[in-house]
């Protein structure tokens, strides 16, 4: 892959992991209660935990999506997309293998999709995304730093 | 500024901004909910849990009050009679506004889906107030319509 299709996946990448975020934390914001119910569903934080979860994880969703679209940040928005996606992956996936039957949570806090095989899939496709799109933006960096363009 | 630094200081932003809007939003989680409480075995013990059927028959025999816990707009439109409304939020953003003073009266807590997490959370909270007869209504609004049981308001009529 040359220099600039790597600019551009790495572009096409950031933006839409961004309006992912985005999309993805505003139904969590306007029904925090819900939210923290779905987090709770997982039972693996307690109640208070999961509010607090839900408190504070919708606006973290929010401002990297924000930091992602207009390319503010990336540093530290294109680390927290990576975390946030291989969590939400691992949540998913111990969920699934203790036979949790529950709603993923994942976009809005209900009445989504329940977590299946398909749900995996499409978190392993996130999360595989979230992990080229950070180490296209260290290659990004180094090519920057070396002055390749 | 570095990346550590970038992280940490989205993460304050996040929280603050949650922490705020929270306060303010409708269905926000208000602080009181944020924090920890004891283990809930004592209290969960002092709620007793009916069916439509069973708290219809005990609140005609007794004088009984409902709450409802459903938005003021939801409330308007149906509610159960005699029910008094007392908001999930506005409640745990103000409790010294619960218009019940007596701690001897009998409750029945309500929201509108069966078992709902919010009754329940309310009904503890009025537990360790100091009620002594708290109850919930476990199959919610939508388990007492289904019931075919008497509910007033504009939508009764």
């Amino acid at each position: 892959m040359t220099g600039v299709s790597r600019r551009v996946v790495f572009v096409l990448l950031r933006i839409g992991f961004g309006v992912l975020l985005t999309a993805a934390s505003i139904g969590k914001i306007l029904h925090p209660l819900d939210f923290a119910q779905a987090v709770d569903n997982y039972r693996l934080f307690g109640e208070t935990l999961s509010r607090w979860a839900a408190v504070f994880m919708p606006y973290l969703e929010l401002l990297t999506g924000l930091c992602l679209i207009f390319g503010f940040w990336q540093d530290a928005a294109v680390f927290i997309n990576a975390v946030l996606m291989c969590t939400f992956l691992v949540l998913v996936l111990q969920a699934f293998f203790r036979n949790l039957d529950i709603y993923c949570g994942c976009f809005t806090p209900k009445g989504e999709s329940k977590i299946n095989a398909l749900k995996i899939m499409e978190n392993i496709l996130f999360a595989a995304g979230s992990l080229v799109l950070w180490v296209l933006f260290r290659m990004h960096r180094i090519d920057k730093k070396s002055g390749r363009y | 500024m570095n990346t550590f630094k970038r992280l940490l200081l989205l993460g304050c932003i996040s929280l603050a901004a949650g922490l705020l809007a929270n306060q303010f939003l409708n269905e926000g989680i208000p602080w009181r909910l944020l924090i920890p409480c004891k283990p809930d075995r004592f209290i969960k013990a002092r709620i007793t849990y009916f069916d439509a059927e069973t708290a219809y028959r005990i609140s005609s025999a007794n004088p009984t009050v409902f709450v409802d816990i459903r938005p003021k707009t939801d409330f308007q439109v149906d509610h159960l009679s005699g029910a008094i409304n007392m908001p999930f939020v506005e409640y745990f953003r103000k409790p010294s506004r619960f218009p019940i003073t007596d701690k001897n009266a009998a409750i029945i807590v309500y929201g509108f889906e069966f078992g709902s997490k919010k009754a329940r959370l309310f009904a503890q909270s009025l537990v360790r107030s100091g009620f002594a007869q708290v109850n919930m209504l476990y199959p919610g609004f939508s388990g007492w319509i289904q019931a075919g049981l008497p509910v007033e308001g504009r939508k009764a009529r």
